[in-house]
């Protein structure tokens, strides 16, 4: 009776999507490694198809248990990701200037990919036994809990594997409760610090500067601070005049409004004093990749060729000759993608951003359908996650997303990630499967 | 009751934020799914051309340009092999390319930054660079025996083209040049590329289409680091086609030696065809000039010149005919009827036109007293024309003119031709701004004034007279031959107009015309034995030396050929011109007399 039940629960359609998504990542590992003239070896496909049974292994197991058990875990869970990352800093080997790996032997290991895991599961324990989270004041802990990763991460140094823990932790306290026009300040703030950061870098390396307000706005600090100033003044007279007329408005939301404009201008100023100037030129280069054709922008103006010559129906594998002689850069992990929709042109990519679609959204149901307050909250962080890098991977092959180097989930080449994922769709299986019990 | 009634409070509040991440996402998806579509199917085929750019690599193989032959198959342009020198930088470091371009350097004898520039720009477009041109056969050998330490360095051979005659016909045959910016981007559809060689005047430029061929291409593709995987395609060069002119280089020759020392023109031609057998503007130059660099003297000469020696005289140069238009003159007259060759007028010297109260006079300043009109056509006499011309208008006078071809194009198969002017009331009122005077009409029809011709015009006159009445368009290229030696095109005369007058008036200007050469102002180009006939010309010049002009044909009972010569500054006519014709006819006479039995055989055969 209980299998049946089971076997009707089962997210069959997440489940399948998810294969078949990895599927089209081994096939596309497969045309990069075959007869590779360059570094890559065929034991990239062996490892990858390894890390996907490993996977699935992994599932199968989690199914027989319930993902409540986690909640003892998660600050095991937390402080060992932590350790790692501590640990990763000394004993990591230095690949391309970063330690973020742990060699051994044959295989690797990514340990902020476990911490992305992890810190999903120990947040969202957090936040179900939360005592408060009606003020700003709720949020000390949580911020807390993800600087100290995130941190780690950006000492390894991998700023791309940073971003995601704050759309995750954005989406995590949206749903726990967290005041939603609070969430909506934060994410405005975000918006308008990288937009504003984006458009100062822009014009800085396109060297003519043309003279508009935004542009204004984001390069001259004193024209900023003088239109703050404007803008709060204008801001007390709308309020007492609007009080005198009776009219009862909280001035606080007047106050918020204006304290979200000027963080985030601010901020933008704060951030660009933190960048090196490879990194500014990768978070705009999309704008314009002939501002440095040869440089950062080369990744993206090759990646888009070879997406666009795909085509309608591809070029069939193995022929696609962006990827085949050597145009296209880091083809088995950041530009996959690109790979992918050069072989099998629009049908095979569309196909492909469908599947990865059935995914995110079945894993917005099982947040709907979570019987506890901790199942909603790890699929909220589980569903943010994945999209957040299907976004910014899939935009950064179209030229859309600045290059943050963020694998595809499921198809990049990566035993960590790969795996990592996996586990990641087993607990939201187990979520939905686990239900209705109580 | 209170904890299920929360619990569905929060499944409700739960859901409608699942609602919101899932609006955000679906949004997300959309647009990552309509740049998709966008950029693969609406712009795929853009990107599958980018793609296709990137990865091949088209190497192009200059054709062979036609061979310019002369009427005896005798080479007027042809093309010498000549080696060329180019760098390609695949998958060489920094350090080997510097040394191979101190290396060249050395061989070349060029300035080491030079060839360095030359070096990287091939590093950066990641294609052939061309080092240097036209190397010498020595220069050409070291570099082959040192491959094994200059990689990527090739030698390649190229035609180029090669003027073996020099100066001779200089202004027909043209010059080439490597085609420029301009004319890149007006002919890039047909085909031309940068650094194609195009002619850039006479035959050269007129017939370049046929002359220039089909450059060969080799696509190869090529990986990202710049090696050549396989050989995608690759098509031959086309040879273009050779030219026959109808250029007699002997007489060519003859014709730009008589001319020496002026500056002028002369064009010799077949009246009953429009065969022109030698055309030559003074001075000349040498074509293979333009083919490497150019000198300072040479440039001073060319272009700092006040004779202009890259003009070609005979379809550019623009002047008054002076007397030789008294031809048109005469024959309006007689044709229709205002005059008879009896009739007898009084030359003092001076002609008063009376409404004016101006004078008008005569070369000849004692005057020719009482003559007739041949006695006045042979010696000629202004003021009788002048009182002809009166007779008979401007609009007739215009409208002979414009008969036998004059104020239009002969349509010669030569770049620039220019068409000159034929005045008339309508002309003078929109020109200049001034009503038509009878003092206008009296200096036309003396052929000074507004009139304005080309020697070329010329000669075409002359054919009609030649004729009596057709005459034909003058045509440069006999024959047009394939590179497989078939003649696709070749010659047939075309008749350009024809001047209606009675037979009797075309005899009564043929005797004009040979009265001129053997009692009138034309008797240095008498030649014994030969019937010739021809009138002289001097165009006034107010800023200097007048324009001499001598028209001519012969044997005036059966012509064969029109000597036109014109000398800029030349003085008078009869004295400065017509000794040249002279010279041309004696040498065109003589040498058809060997032609003639040397080409019988070929006609039996025929």
């Amino acid at each position: 009776m209980r299998d049946f039940q089971n076997s009707l629960r089962f997210d069959y359609w997440l489940f399948i999507a998810m294969c078949l998504v990895c599927i089209f990542g081994i096939v596309g590992i497969f045309s990069v490694v075959y007869k590779n003239p360059g570094y890559l070896s065929t034991s990239l496909l062996v490892k990858q198809i390894l890390a996907f049974i490993i996977g699935l292994l992994i599932i199968i197991f989690y199914l027989q248990l319930n993902y409540p058990t986690l909640k003892k875990y998660a600050w095991g869970f937390y402080l060992t990701s932590i350790a790692l990352l501590v640990l990763v800093l000394v004993l990591g080997a230095k690949v391309r200037g970063a330690r973020s790996w742990f060699m051994m032997g044959l295989f690797s290991f990514q340990p902020s990919e476990l911490a992305k895991l992890a810190f999903i599961m120990f947040m969202a324990k957090y936040l179900e036994e939360a005592p408060s989270l009606d003020s700003w004041r709720g949020l000390t802990w949580p911020a807390f809990f993800l600087v100290l990763p995130v941190g780690l991460i950006l000492l390894q140094p991998d700023f791309g594997s940073t971003l995601v823990f704050f759309p995750v932790l954005l989406a995590m306290i949206y749903v726990a409760g967290f005041k939603p026009s609070y969430v909506l300040s934060i994410a405005s703030v975000v918006f308008l610090t990288s937009a504003l950061l984006m458009v100062r870098i822009y014009s800085e390396l396109k060297g003519s500067t043309p003279d508009n307000f935004l542009v204004n706005l984001a390069t001259n600090l004193d024209y900023t601070l003088i239109f703050l100033g404007i803008v709060f003044t204008v801001v007390c007279a709308v309020y007492f005049f609007l009080k005198k007329m009776k009219y009862n408005v909280l001035f606080k939301n007047f106050l918020t409004g204006f304290s979200v404009a000027a963080f985030g201008i601010l901020s933008s100023y704060l951030f660009e004093f933190f960048l090196k100037v490879y990194q500014k030129k990768r978070l705009v280069v999309f704008l314009d990749p002939y501002l440095d054709p040869l440089g950062s922008g080369y990744n993206i103006i090759q990646s888009k060729i070879a997406v666009g010559s795909g085509a309608w129906a591809g070029k069939g594998l193995l022929y696609g000759t962006q990827s085949r002689l050597g145009f296209l850069p880091e083809q088995h992990t950041d530009f996959i993608f690109s790979v992918l929709a050069e072989q099998f042109g629009f049908l095979g990519s569309a196909l492909m951003l469908i599947l990865l679609f059935i995914i995110v959204w079945r894993g917005i149901i099982i947040i709907n359908q979570a019987r506890d307050e901790f199942g909603a909250l790890v699929a909220t962080g589980i569903v943010t996650m994945l999209a957040f890098h299907i976004f910014l991977n899939i935009g950064m092959t179209l030229g859309a997303m600045p290059i943050t180097g963020v694998p595809l989930p499921f198809v990049s080449y990566g035993g960590s990630s790969l795996v990592m994922n996996m586990f990641a769709i087993g607990i939201l299986l187990n979520i939905r499967l686990k239900r209705f019990y109580y | 009751m209170l904890i299920q009634k929360q619990t569905l409070e929060a499944a409700a509040r739960r859901k409608k934020k699942a609602l919101v991440i899932g609006v955000i996402i679906v949004v997300g998806f959309a647009a990552l799914f309509f740049r998709l579509f966008f950029m693969q199917v609406i712009s795929g085929s853009y990107f599958r051309r980018v793609a296709d750019e990137n990865r091949i690599q088209r190497f192009y193989q200059k054709s062979s340009r036609g061979m310019i032959y002369d009427r005896h198959h005798r080479l007027l342009a042809v093309n010498t092999p000549s080696f060329v020198v180019s760098f390609t930088s695949y998958y060489l470091n920094q350090n080997e390319i510097d040394r191979i371009s101190a290396e060249l350097a050395g061989i070349l004898d060029l300035p080491l930054d030079e060839v360095r520039e030359k070096t990287f720009s091939s590093v950066q477009r990641l294609e052939p660079i061309v080092i240097d041109t036209d190397i010498s056969r020595e220069r050409a050998l070291t570099i082959m025996e040192r491959k094994a330490s200059l990689p990527g360095v090739s030698v390649e051979i190229e035609p180029k083209r090669n003027y073996p005659l020099n100066n001779l016909a200089c202004h027909v045959i043209g010059y080439v040049g490597e085609l420029n910016l301009d004319e890149y981007k007006d002919k890039r559809d047909l085909g031309y590329r940068i650094g194609d060689m195009i002619g850039k005047t006479g035959i050269e430029a007129h017939y370049d289409k046929l002359l220039k061929g089909d450059n060969g291409e080799k696509q190869i593709e090529i990986s990202a680091s710049g090696r050549q995987l396989r050989l995608l395609r690759e098509t031959a060069p086309v040879s273009g086609n050779d030219l026959e002119l109808s250029i007699d280089a002997d007489l060519q020759r003859v014709t730009q030696d008589a001319l020496a020392g002026n500056s002028g023109a002369a064009v010799v031609m077949n009246p009953r065809t429009g065969e022109v057998l030698a055309m030559a503007s003074a001075p000349s130059f040498n074509p293979n000039i333009f083919l490497r660099p150019i000198t300072r003297d040479e440039f001073q000469y060319l272009f700092r010149n006040k004779q202009r020696p890259l003009f070609d005289k005979v379809i550019q140069a623009q002047y008054p005919p002076g007397s030789v238009f008294k031809v048109v003159t005469m024959a309006t007259a007689l044709q229709e009827g205002f005059v008879i060759p009896e009739e007898k007028l009084e030359c003092t010297g001076e002609y008063l036109l009376g409404t004016y109260n101006q004078i008008f006079r005569c070369w000849k300043k004692t005057g020719h007293g009482k003559i007739s009109l041949m006695t006045a056509f042979a010696q000629s006499c202004d003021i009788f024309f002048y009182q002809l011309g009166l007779r008979l208008g401007v609009t007739r006078l215009a409208n002979y003119a414009r008969s036998f071809g004059f104020g239009s194009e002969t349509g010669i198969d030569l770049p620039s031709e220019k068409k000159g002017i034929v005045p008339d009331r309508a002309w003078k009122k929109k020109a200049v701004k001034e009503a038509w005077y009878d003092g206008d009409t009296l200096n036309m029809c003396i052929g000074q004034g507004y009139l304005w011709v080309t020697p070329l015009q010329i000669a075409s006159m002359m054919s009609a007279v030649a004729n009596d009445g057709p005459y034909y368009r003058p045509q440069i290229v006999k024959r047009i031959i394939s590179p497989q030696g078939e003649v696709y095109h070749d010659f047939f005369p075309e008749q350009l107009g024809e001047v209606q007058l009675d037979r009797k008036n075309w005899q009564l200007i043929k005797q004009g015309l040979e009265d001129a050469v053997r009692i009138g102002t034309a008797r240095q180009a008498y030649i014994q034995g030969l019937r010739v006939g021809g009138k002289t010309g001097t165009a006034q010049n107010p800023q200097g030396l007048d324009h001499a002009w001598f028209a001519c044909l012969a044997p005036v009972d059966n012509p064969q050929v029109v000597v036109v010569v014109f000398l800029e500054h030349g003085g008078h006519g009869g004295v400065a011109a017509a000794p040249i014709a002279r010279h041309i006819l004696e040498a065109y006479f003589k040498e058809s007399v060997k032609e003639q039995v040397k080409v019988a055989p070929d006609e039996i055969g025929d």
